[in-house]
């Protein structure tokens, strides 16, 4: 089983309880999270990521929400039986690429520079 | 007695076993750099716990009969030892922070007790307690006051014999008896030894996870904590068993009007006495020599390199 992970940038203009509900919906909803799947306790992400346990739940909310998991007293926060199926996995990769370059167009950079940026920073 | 001397060097035996076998991980000098300063300072709190138990423990042991010289404050000792272990453990764990970089990842998983415990030394730690359990509840239940007075510090029985046919009326007390009078203390002192072991298995678990790169030594580590906790409770249920059980061998030897059941109890307590004590022996014998992470001085050869064979050229 490949352990999937999260990422929060704290310089980051989107605040951390976005960032972190963007990319779990992005795995609920690409089916690499399966409906049942347990996602870890508020407490345990938010240590991890040296967060507020609050940012984690409003994060844990929000996803509750929008049907993509399902939280139980004493049974934690698990994918609902039928989460939002938003996009495959590629589908969210070309979602969070078009983030990518706007944010290279809002520094004033273009497609070419966002391209070469991103071909520095692949391992070799 | 006989047996308290020989556990001293069955505890070196053991020692020197658990040294032979030790668990070491190497890594490179540039590897895993906030896991290995993690390991560094939940094993550094893991002994300096250990020397305050062991302190205690001895003290208890060398000053317990001073202050009772009845032996109930010397009968926690080994208690007092796994206690160091585990707070050592739990203020390792909780104070053991991956630094916080301004790009912080984390692994989506559920971490729990039951996938970091090592289950064989689970399940003796259970068969452990429970035998702790049936001693001290068999020892309370038969125990009965002393000639002072002291409510469960002796063995007495009461009934008619026939002896060359004639109906004589047997009655006597033996004692020391861990009944009551040390039962309750050791029953109390093993609950909260309980708590502290819940305590610091949950503080092993939920210590951030430092950079996902090195996932599977922090892993590792997790295991090796949670597998020095159980060895620390298993040393204090049978540092406490062993001298118990084998309080209880001769006074339910001598009995004359013994029960079926407690027949049965005195082979029990025969054989559990110095199994108990060879276990903690070996459990104190591990505890000293725990598993450690290993920096290699010098960075690993390069793919490429010339290899490190043959004399230096002048």
């Amino acid at each position: 089983m490949t352990l999937q992970s999260v990422t929060v940038d704290v310089l980051d203009p989107t605040p951390p309880y976005e960032q972190l509900r963007r990319q779990l919906a992005d795995l609920v909803g690409s089916g690499v999270l399966a409906p049942g799947d347990r996602l870890p306790p508020v407490r345990q992400l938010a240590a991890d990521l040296g967060l507020s346990p609050g940012t984690v739940a409003r994060t844990y909310r929000e996803l509750e929400q929008s049907g993509h998991v399902r939280s139980r007293r004493g049974g934690g926060t698990r994918v609902a039986p039928h989460p939002p199926t938003t996009s495959t996995p590629e589908q969210a990769l070309e979602e969070a690429a078009r983030a990518y370059l706007e944010r290279a167009r809002v520094l004033g950079l273009g497609p070419a520079e966002a391209a070469a940026a991103l071909d520095r920073l692949t391992p070799r | 007695m006989l047996v308290s001397i020989l556990a001293l060097p069955l505890a070196l035996v053991a020692f020197g076993v658990a040294l032979a076998r030790r668990h070491v991980v190497t890594v490179g000098v540039n590897e895993h750099a906030e896991v290995v300063r993690i390991a560094d300072r939940t094993r550094g709190w893991r002994l300096v716990g250990l020397a305050l138990g062991l302190v205690g423990g001895g003290l208890l042991l060398v000053l317990g009969q001073r202050v009772d010289a009845l032996g109930r404050l010397t009968a926690l000792a080994p208690a007092a030892v796994g206690a160091g272990v585990l707070l050592g453990t739990v203020v390792g764990e909780l104070t053991a922070r991956p630094s916080a970089g301004v790009r912080r990842t984390a692994v989506v998983e559920t971490r729990t007790v039951r996938s970091v415990l090592p289950r064989g030394r689970a399940t003796l730690l259970a068969l452990a307690t429970v035998a702790l359990g049936g001693v001290l509840a068999a020892g309370t239940a038969w125990g009965s006051p002393d000639d002072l007075g002291r409510a469960g510090r002796a063995l007495s029985e009461r009934c008619t014999l026939l002896v060359d046919g004639v109906a004589t009326q047997v009655a006597g007390s033996r004692g020391p008896w861990p009944g009551s009078f040390y039962t309750l203390p050791l029953a109390a002192t093993s609950g909260v030894l309980a708590l502290l072991t819940v305590l610091a298995l949950r503080a092993v678990v939920r210590r951030p996870r430092p950079d996902p790169h090195g996932l599977g030594l922090d892993s590792v580590l997790r295991r090796w904590s949670a597998g020095t906790v159980l060895t620390a409770a298993l040393f204090a249920v049978l540092g406490t068993l062993g001298p118990v059980a084998s309080l209880m061998v001769a006074p339910l030897a001598d009995l004359d009007c013994g029960t079926p059941v407690q027949a049965v109890g005195r082979w029990v307590v025969t054989v559990l006495g110095p199994l108990a004590l060879v276990g903690a022996a070996a459990a104190l014998g591990a505890l000293l020599v725990t598993p450690r992470v290993r920096v290699e001085d010098l960075p690993r050869p390069l793919p490429g390199d010339a290899a490190p064979v043959g004399a230096p050229r002048r």
